[in-house]
Parts: structure tokens; C-alpha cells; sequence
């Protein structure tokens, strides 16, 4: 049965990756549709930094979805979306930095060090970002192999507070509407709920068989 | 009656944008080519009062008042003013309320003035600027979020009607109250957002500053809903916020009043809310801002520009602490 089974695993998992592909062009796709229609109004570098940072949380939460839907579904497939949306989602964040970097700060170090050193919701952000930096420097296959993928997993566990940072830095950036931060700061909970609540399942399952 | 302050070295009338810059496409391509040309015109010489692009009613009698500009200050057009803006009564996105406005009705209108002065009451809103001279004044306006504006304002003084309502000695604050009014207004629906209405205040002296206007208009035109209509606060010194829109009451009392962003977020909206690049948010610098149409920014100037007219009132003041 598992020998009919691998090779349709394979395909599904390659049909997975196509799909994430998709996905993670997507925002890509639409900001430059938008910046061709002047969707991003009267102050468009403003507009277009913070659509871009939206997009980049939105991916960070699907991308922290897959497990839990491959937990749930015991479907291996998934699993192949997972490094695709989280390279787009560091790829987002990046331009999200560098549109601020370039144009809200215009490349003035004493204007960059002056964020960082006064301003608290920026260093939130910050934090997410370096946060994601070890996972996106480790995510060619390579490296896998190299650093053990027992490190890697581990690795990975940063995850969770770099997406945590960027949910807190999100509401702490929006001013008065914070509704949709409010949400996503849900979802974070209830995915952090479900990884320690699996990784509690098997740590006792393991201490019943030892 | 007229104040005059004004110093003809001040202006630049060649930096003073033509009509026909902020006329906005639609209205260019729809004017003919005569018309079109002979508007183009109009911006050549002395810094003449205004012309409409004609989305609101034309406002007459209006005398050419205060404006001071710099060399890199030229107008916004019409359609980034009217289609860019704060006004949570709207809702909380740049482009609400000109979408939600549209059914707000500005008129008939009537303003109640009240507290410690003399001549209190409730007045239509012609009875009540009846007696004051309109005034045309371009205008920066800072906004707090860091970004930037030059708008050709119609307004009254503001000094003129405290004068005119004889305010009594114990009287040491203005308070201004927008309009609530849930049905016309969705962002009001929502205490979430803020706690309405939304509540102002300057100091007496604030308010007696020449500058400070009431405004009533703008590109030659009433204020569209979405600007504030029918009446609104005008400072250019301070940050946007601070100018209420949509005033249905005027207050002289003699305590400093609660504004509603200092009562929502005290520790990022104080009471004075002046333009000061070396007073930055919580969350962001004040030291620069866009100009709206401009893609690099720009140095933010203290007090948006008007130290000499407005720096006395705040002498000995420390200004990091009354931000
Ligand atoms: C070096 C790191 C970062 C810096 C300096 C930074 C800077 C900023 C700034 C200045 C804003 C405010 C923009 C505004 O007021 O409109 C902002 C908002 C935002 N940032 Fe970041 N950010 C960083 C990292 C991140 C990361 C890693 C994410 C997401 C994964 C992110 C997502 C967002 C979102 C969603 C907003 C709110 C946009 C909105 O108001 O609609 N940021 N960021």
C-alpha cells in the first residue's frame, strides 16, 4: 500500500509547492497592479510600506498554518508549502524595511539610529525581523544537511516569537483601528496553543514507551 | 476690522500655484482650450484670491489675507485635499471620508456660543459669520502623522469673534465641539474609535493669535463635508488635529479643556500639539515630513514655519513637556 502510495505523495507534495508559488507571487502581483492604477492614493510610498508589511504578516500566518493543517490532516503534502511562504514572507518584510529605509528615512543614519533608540514599536519590528533572519539564511536545502535537522526544527522554533513581534509591532503601528491586528494576535495564540499543545502530546506519549 | 500682518516680501506670488495646477484632470480636459488658457494665466502677477475648481458653491466678498509661503511651497492640488484626509467621523482610512461623506448635511447650520461671555446664544450660521469679513489665507497644515499640505483657506478671524462675543476675564480657554451625529457620520457609530464628539481647545491667546482663523472655505469654495464643512478651526502652527471640523459649539471657559486625542492616547497627543521637529511621536520622528505630491521628504519647520508670528506665546514653556 505505502509503495503505491509514495510516489502519488510526491506528486501531491510537487502540486503543493506550485500552489505556494502562487500564493506567494500573489501580493507581488497585486502591489504592482495597484502602483500601475495609483491605488495607493496621496501619499503612496506611506500606502505601499504598509500593504506590503500587511502582506507580509498575512503569508508569516499561513505559513505558521501548514503544520497544524498537516497535524490535523495527517496529509504530508502540505508540508511542502511551508519554506516557499516563508521565504515570501521574509522577502515581504524585507521590502517592507527597505521602503521605509529608503524613502519614509531617506538612508539617514542619524534618523535610523534615532528610531532605534526611541522609538519602541519600531524595535518590535526589529526584533521580528532579526528574528526571521536565522530561519531564512537556513532555508536552502543545504543547510538543512549541514546544521542536522534536529537543529533546524529547533531552529525553527523562532518562529513563533518573530511572528509574535511582527503581530505586536502591526498593533502597535496602526493607530486607532486595531481590529485586524486584534485578529491576527488571535490566530498567533490559538496556532502557539496548538504547537506547544502537540509538542506536550508527544513528549508524554514518548515518556509512556520509555 | 482687517489685521493686517501681512509683508509683501513674504509671498512669492510666482510660487503661488495657478488654478489651473489644482483644477483636477477631469476639469482640465473638460475646459476648452480658450478657457483652460486664459486660467493659466490668472497665477502671473499678484497672488490673486483663488478660483474654485466648481465642485461647491463660489464664496463672494472674500478679501485677499495673510498668507506667508516659501520658496518650495506650492499649492495641493484641490483633489489631494478634498480626497486625503483625517476625519474619523468618517472612519479611520485617508480615503473615507470622502467616500462616507457624501450624505453629512452641513446646512441649515447653526453654531451655539456659550460659557463665560456676553453675548452667548445659539445663531444660524449666516447670523453668526454675518458680522466678519472672509478672508482668503494659504496656509501650511502639518499633520501630525507627518504629512503636509498648502491650502488656500476662507476663513474669519477668529480673534474677531471672541471679540465680538466679550468673553469675560475669567474666560482663559476656547472649547470647540464638533457635530454628532451617528446617522450621517459612520465613524461615529463606534466609541471604539473615539469618544465623541470630538473635543478641542486653545488658550486664549492661541485664539487671539492673528493667524487662527475659522474656516468656511477653501480653493475659493465652501469646504467640502469631507474638509470640515460648514465651519472648522484653522492653525496652521499646530498639528492637524488640533483645527476641529464641523463646530456646532464654541465654548469660553476658564479651565484648560479636555481634547479628545489627549483624553484617547495622552501619552502620544498632548494639548498644545504644536508643529516641533525636535518633539518626536512615540512612534515616529517629527523631524521630517511629506509633502503630499512630493516623494522624498522634507525638513519639518518649528512651528510649521510661523515661529515669528506665533514663538512669544510659548516663551518659558518647555515644550518637550507640553507637547
Ligand atoms: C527592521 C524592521 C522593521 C521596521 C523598521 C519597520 C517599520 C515600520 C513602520 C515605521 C511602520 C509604520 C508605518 C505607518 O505608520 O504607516 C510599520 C508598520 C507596519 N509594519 Fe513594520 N517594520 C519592520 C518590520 C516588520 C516586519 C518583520 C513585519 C511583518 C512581518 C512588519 C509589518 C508591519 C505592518 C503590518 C505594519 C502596519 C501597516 C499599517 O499600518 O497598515 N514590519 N513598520
Amino acid at each position: 500500500m505505502t509503495a503505491v502510495e509514495r510516489p502519488n505523495l510526491a506528486a501531491y507534495a510537487r502540486l503543493v509547492k506550485r500552489v505556494a508559488t502562487v500564493i506567494a507571487l500573489a501580493p507581488a502581483i497585486i502591489l504592482c497592479l495597484q502602483v500601475i492604477a495609483g491605488d495607493f492614493g496621496w501619499n503612496p510610498t506611506r500606502a505601499f510600506m504598509d500593504t506590503v508589511g500587511r502582506w507580509a504578516i498575512r503569508l508569516f500566518l499561513l505559513t505558521m498554518a501548514v503544520g497544524p493543517l498537516h497535524r490535523l490532516t495527517g496529509w504530508s503534502p502540505w508540508l511542502a508549502a511551508r519554506r516557499r511562504l516563508g521565504v515570501a514572507t521574509f522577502a515581504y518584510a524585507c521590502v517592507h524595511v527597505a521602503v521605509y529605509v529608503g524613502f519614509e528615512l531617506g538612508w539617514s543614519w542619524e534618523m535610523i539610529i534615532d528610531d532605534l533608540a526611541d522609538r519602541g514599536a519600531i524595535l518590535v519590528g526589529v526584533i521580528a525581523l532579526t528574528l526571521m533572519l536565522p530561519l531564512a539564511l537556513t532555508s536552502w536545502d543545504g543547510a538543512i544537511s549541514r546544521i542536522g535537522g534536529r537543529a533546524w526544527r529547533r531552529l525553527h522554533w523562532l518562529a513563533y516569537p518573530a511572528l509574535a513581534h511582527a503581530v505586536y509591532h502591526f498593533g502597535l503601528m496602526v493607530g486607532r483601528d486595531k481590529r485586524e491586528a486584534l485578529a491576527y494576535a488571535g490566530i498567533v495564540v490559538a496556532l502557539l496553543a496548538g504547537r506547544i499543545g502537540a509538542w506536550w502530546a508527544r513528549r508524554n506519549r514518548r515518556r509512556l514507551i520509555s | 476690522m482687517l489685521i493686517r500682518i501681512k509683508k509683501k516680501s513674504d509671498v512669492v506670488s510666482s510660487e503661488i500655484t495657478s488654478p489651473s495646477v489644482y483644477l483636477n484632470r477631469r476639469q482640465l480636459i473638460a475646459a476648452t482650450g480658450l478657457a483652460a488658457g486664459s486660467m493659466a494665466f490668472a497665477g502671473k502677477g499678484e497672488p490673486a484670491l483663488q478660483q474654485g475648481p466648481g465642485v461647491n458653491a463660489k464664496l463672494e466678498n472674500v478679501k485677499e489675507g495673510y498668507s506667508k509661503l516659501a520658496q518650495n511651497d506650492p499649492m495641493t492640488s484641490y483633489e489631494a485635499a478634498a480626497s486625503y484626509n483625517n476625519f474619523y467621523e468618517f472612519g479611520t482610512a485617508k480615503e473615507d471620508p470622502v467616500e462616507n461623506a457624501g450624505n453629512f448635511k452641513p446646512k441649515p447650520w447653526k453654531v451655539t456660543v456659550d460659557g463665560l461671555c456676553k453675548l452667548s446664544g445659539t445663531f444660524d450660521l449666516d447670523e453668526f459669520l454675518k458680522p466678519h469679513q472672509l478672508e482668503e489665507r494659504i496656509y501650511r497644515l502639518r499633520c501630525v502623522e507627518a504629512w503636509s499640505m498648502v491650502i488656500p483657506w476662507i476663513g474669519i478671524s477668529l480673534a474677531d469673534v471672541v471679540k465680538r462675543h466679550e468673553p469675560s476675564g475669567d474666560a482663559k480657554f476656547i472649547r470647540f465641539e464638533t457635530i454628532v451625529r451617528p446617522e450621517e457620520m459612520p465613524g461615529q457609530r463606534s466609541r471604539f474609535i473615539l469618544p465623541w464628539p470630538y473635543v478641542e481647545g486653545l488658550r486664549m491667546d492661541e485664539a487671539m493669535n492673528p493667524l487662527s482663523i475659522l474656516a468656511v472655505g477653501m480653493y475659493g469654495e465652501t469646504l467640502p463635508n469631507q474638509n470640515g464643512a460648514p465651519l472648522r478651526l484653522m492653525t496652521p502652527w499646530k498639528y492637524g488635529f488640533k483645527n476641529v471640523k464641523s463646530i456646532v459649539r464654541i465654548s469660553f471657559v476658564d479651565k484648560q479643556p479636555k481634547n479628545t486625542w489627549n483624553e484617547a492616547t495622552p501619552h502620544e497627543y498632548g494639548f498644545y500639539a504644536n508643529v516641533n521637529p525636535t518633539v518626536d511621536h512615540p512612534r515616529w520622528s517629527q523631524a521630517k515630513e511629506r509633502r503630499i505630491g512630493d516623494f522624498l521628504k522634507r525638513d519639518t519647520l518649528m512651528f510649521n514655519g510661523y515661529e515669528e508670528e506665533v514663538a512669544s506665546l510659548y516663551a518659558g514653556m518647555d515644550l518637550k513637556k507640553h507637547y
